[in-house]
């Protein structure tokens, strides 16, 4: 059975990044990569790109063939790929369906997004596409307030978990403290995350993810090729899953559980043959606090309801039995939309070789990504496990 | 007159370039008498009043689209 590893990975620093262009960002994230892997550049022989918001927020279109000209990668096939939040891991997925179906050996996978050079309501408007735009948005509704409604929802349906929350973002900016890649390596104190005023109620600004420049890129090679090429350990992708749901929210059978999440769990899960137990570590889609608790009881960490109790016990901390967003997450890290799938694995990757510095959780050999696009219409899982 | 309940809501105090002119304001989920849920723009709040999951609210129109709009406000 052919299987298929990750033998580069590359990023740029997160945050709001004035002075750099789409082509920069790109550049540093994909030569990073590729120096990474080791590899001639000739022997890329396609690439995946993945960018949301680059049509409304920097007119351009087209990041494949972008991304070919800029790493000078001639003639190879290119796509971009688009699926609002979840659009980087469309591109890993892709690149990774390309060497598995024994298209291609080796491919190169990457996301970039440009986004804090708009004021925010120009943003807000943006990333409103990712929503039904005309049942949704022009109803008043933001992604705040999707996930406002969630959280309002979620606590009907179990309880108010509005402390576990900002502990979730206390955690967040812990661990992005230990990030230098990091957008905002700044503590949080608590209180003064309950103290803030809502944006879109339950919400306040620290429950949100951040608006975030950057890119990042992966190398894939088949699992034979890896163990030839790499010098270093190989990660080899173990688990995959994607599925969607309804494009609205009010469309979803449930809103405190999101059924794209649990499909694709399942697949990923069952493809590695393991279970959410055999998880050291995972990256997940915390777009906002709530969300983070219920990922990690989508994926099974967790009973449902019970996710908030795992916050409040230190389990998803960085030292917890369960390391949740070692890198500081969407949250902390930052939210490059395009690129937020390829970042969550760049630091699985970074943390299955343990080259994750004083971040560095203390088993991990196994890891989870999960990237969800929209108000959870679209979802990635990936399973990675470093090579003995 | 008609009625629906909140499945859902926030109040949006930080909004797109569309409704900015209206913060806040509250959006929902509404829950119809036969379980069907549906999108809505609440008329009627005032900053303070207190909103909560399985309230009822009221039809009080219809908007430009002819789409039915409904308001915190009503049945008496």
């Amino acid at each position: 059975m052919r299987t298929v590893s990750v033998i580069g990975v590359g990023e740029t620093r997160m945050g709001r990044l004035a002075d750099r262009s789409n082509h920069d960002l790109i550049r540093e994230a994909g030569e990073r990569a590729i120096a990474d892997a080791g590899i001639d550049k000739r022997e890329i022989q396609a690439l995946y790109i993945g960018n949301f918001v680059g049509g409304y927020l920097c007119r351009q279109n087209h990041y494949g063939a972008m991304a070919s000209e800029v790493l000078n990668l001639g003639s190879i096939p290119t796509v971009h790929t688009e699926g609002a939040c979840a659009s980087g891991g469309l591109a890993f997925r892709m690149g990774y369906l390309g060497i598995l179906s024994g298209l291609y050996d080796i491919v190169l996978v990457g996301g970039v997004e440009k986004m804090t050079h708009r004021p925010t309501e120009t943003v807000t408007t943006a990333v409103a596409s990712a929503m039904d735009f005309e049942l949704e948005a022009m109803k008043g509704m933001t992604f705040p307030a999707n996930f406002a409604m969630i959280a309002n929802r979620y606590f009907q349906e179990y309880r108010n978990v509005k402390r576990e929350m900002a502990l979730c973002a206390v955690n967040a900016h812990r661990n992005a403290c230990l990030n230098p890649d990091a957008q905002m390596p700044k503590e949080l104190e608590l209180e003064k995350v309950l103290e803030a005023s809502p944006i879109a109620s339950p919400l306040s600004i620290f429950d949100c993810s951040l608006v975030t420049d950057g890119a990042a890129f992966a190398v894939l090679a088949s699992g034979e090729i890896a163990g030839r090429l790499c010098k270093k350990r190989v990660v080899d992708v173990v688990g995959t899953g994607h599925a969607g749901d309804a494009l609205t929210l009010y469309g979803k059978k449930s809103i405190t559980s999101f059924a794209a999440s649990r499909e694709a769990a399942r697949q990923a899960y069952g493809q590695a043959r393991l279970g959410p137990g055999d998880i050291d570590f995972a990256e997940v889609h915390d777009c906002f606090t709530i969300t983070q608790i219920i990922n990690t009881e989508d994926l099974g960490f967790f009973p449902p309801g019970k996710g908030a109790d795992a916050v409040a016990e230190g389990i998803t901390a960085l030292d917890g039995k369960k390391p949740v967003n070692p890198s500081g997450g969407l949250k902390a890290k930052g939210h490059p939309i395009g690129a937020t799938g390829l970042s969550q694995i760049f630091e699985a990757v970074t943390q299955i070789r343990g080259e994750a510095g004083p971040r560095q959780v203390k088993k991990a050999d196994v890891a989870l990504t999960q990237n969800l696009g929209g108000t959870a219409a679209t979802c990635v899982i990936n399973i990675f496990r470093g090579r003995d | 007159m008609e009625q629906a309940t909140i499945y859902t809501y926030s109040v949006v105090y930080s909004a797109s370039e569309q409704f900015r002119d209206k913060t806040p304001y509250v959006t929902a989920i509404l829950e119809s008498g036969n379980g069907e849920r549906f999108p809505a723009f609440l008329e009627g709040y005032e900053e303070g009043r207190v909103i909560r999951v399985g309230q009822p609210v009221w039809l009080c129109g219809t908007n430009e689209k002819g789409e039915a709009v409904y308001s915190l406000i009503g049945g008496q």
